[in-house]
């Protein structure tokens, strides 16, 4: 797609902003038209045309087709006001914050599952009763409150840490209670099964201690699919074959099986999502690094810029 | 796709990838970290933490699915939940600048600006051509001893968010990932990245 649009409705200042960004500058065959019902913006430029559904429905004087500027560009923005009350009924949303999986929307009935694999971490009638926690920060407040009653003459005691919420106390977790706040469950650790405690450092820690001079020749994986390099410390896993369906060519099991026996720490790319795995003795972790992440390794192989 | 993957190129980046993650893990190797990892013992998928203090198991919900008694299972994408998590926290302090770390030796932090927190956008880049609820996020990565400054001034227009380290990088590829949906130009602000987190719906609030 070389026409690019994007489209923000800001509710509270009743405007919309365009902005279309083209490959090549507009000229007088580009245009940019909303359809008649308001709800759709095409944007034609050089025999191509693209369209999005507009976040809000233009409606009256605004509709009619937008002004490409005469002088070209291939960044075209415009803004358009809106009509009073515009939008705000046909999005329904108070913005409020909404939080699922809260306590009162939860139940005994329920199982919790690894969103990966469907393995099941919590089954099914451990749970008796779920409560959700305070607010991050009420400990500070309810300090505040203790200590600063209106009408009351201040108590300078600072007996908080009989009531609960001083800093040195902690939470009290009961077998069969969930604690719920707004993006953890808190459980005890014997509600729970197939969840295994390590660190994705930790394998590395090793490694990192490990100093060997002479890197090891690399044995012939027994895993076919793949090829296998190793570089300095590290083992390389390389995608042989062109993934056939949604089928990753390189499974982390497959590669933690295969490598990790020879070599500390091997790193992997897997099919068709592109995703970097680093696979230690015990523990895999699908590695983001914080610089050089997926996108990244996504566009040097679209542009095939690296050095080699 | 597939003929570019098996070229010099990717192995060229997986080299400098585990040059760098060897770097890291040399930095991190001397720190003294107080949260342990919970995978899943069938993928090794990070699921939580573990409360040290209390030996609990921490569940982050962005890594679970839940099958109620009756209806379909109902999961989320990440970006909702790490989106939520902000505006929570946005409501709850009334901030809008939060320098998110890991821990106190964290080796990256992100200084994330809730700029529009409930937007509704398009954009032809999108999966999906419905127009989506977004937060409007500007943020950038900052050093180590920046954070330490901004700490050090008591600056009360910046609070303090603590993810476990997993949850930083989920929020950091998120954020980058989300550029795609803005046009070039769009996508910097000054010296600050623009990202856009979509937020959840009331609809998401129950199960169907």
């Amino acid at each position: 797609m070389t026409i690019h649009i994007y489209a923000e409705h800001l509710l509270n200042i009743r405007t919309l902003t365009i902005q279309v960004s083209l490959t090549t500058p507009s000229n007088a065959g580009t245009k940019a038209t909303i359809s008649a019902d308001g709800g759709t913006l095409s944007v034609s430029h050089e025999g191509e045309t693209a369209s999005i559904t507009l976040p809000v429905i233009i409606a009256g004087e605004s509709a009619k087709a937008l002004q490409i500027p005469a002088a070209p560009t291939s960044d075209l923005s415009f803004r358009l006001r809106l009509d009073d009350g515009a939008g705000a009924l046909q999005t329904g949303q108070s913005g409020e914050t909404i939080i699922p999986w809260t306590a009162a929307s939860l139940s005994d009935q329920l199982e919790l599952q690894c969103k990966k694999c469907n393995a099941v971490v919590l089954p099914r009638d451990q749970i008796q009763t779920w409560k959700d926690l305070p607010s991050e920060g009420w400990a500070e407040m309810m300090e505040f409150w203790h200590c600063h009653k209106p009408n009351e003459p201040h108590d300078h005691d600072h007996q908080t840490d009989k009531k609960g919420y001083s800093a040195d106390s902690s939470l009290a977790i009961t077998p069969s209670v969930g604690l719920v706040n707004a993006t953890n469950f808190i459980l005890a650790a014997e509600d729970c099964e197939n969840i295994k405690v390590g660190h994705w450092s930790d394998s590395f820690h090793v490694l990192a201690s490990r100093h060997s001079r002479h890197p090891r020749a690399l044995k012939e994986p027994t895993l076919s699919g793949c090829k296998a390099i190793l570089h300095g410390r590290v083992g390389i896993l390389l995608p042989k074959k062109k993934p056939s369906g949604a089928e990753p060519v390189v499974t982390p099991a497959q590669a933690k099986g295969s490598l990790a026996m020879q070599c500390p720490l091997v790193l992997a790319v897997s099919l068709p999502d592109l995703e970097v795995y680093g696979f230690g003795r015990d523990v895999m972790h699908r590695y983001i690094p914080m610089y050089h992440n997926v996108t990244c390794l996504t566009n040097y192989l679209a542009n095939q810029s690296l050095p080699c | 796709m597939f003929d570019k993957l098996s070229c010099k190129p990717v192995l060229t980046l997986l080299k400098v990838l585990a040059n760098e993650l060897l770097t890291q893990v040399c930095n991190r190797s001397d720190s003294t970290t107080s949260e342990h990892d919970l995978l899943c013992s069938s993928c090794s998928a990070i699921v939580g933490v573990l409360d040290k203090p209390t030996q609990s198991y921490k569940l982050a919900k962005l890594s679970l699915s839940i099958s109620p008694s009756q209806g379909q299972p109902q999961s989320f994408d990440k970006p909702k939940w790490l989106s939520c998590h902000l505006l929570n926290s946005m409501d709850n302090q009334g901030l809008r600048k939060f320098i998110v770390t890991s821990g106190d030796d964290s080796p990256n932090t992100l200084l994330v600006w809730l700029f529009t927190p409930d937007v509704r956008v398009s954009s032809s880049e999108s999966l999906t051509p419905e127009p989506a609820r977004v937060a409007k996020i500007l943020w950038k990565q900052t050093p180590a001893e920046r954070q330490q400054a901004l700490l050090d001034t008591q600056s009360l227009s910046e609070g303090e968010m603590e993810l476990p380290f997993f949850e930083l990088q989920a929020l950091q590829r998120a954020l980058e990932d989300s550029a795609a949906l803005l046009p070039e130009k769009a996508r910097r602000f000054q010296d600050w990245n623009t990202a856009l987190l979509h937020r959840f719906n009331s609809e998401d609030a129950s199960f169907d």
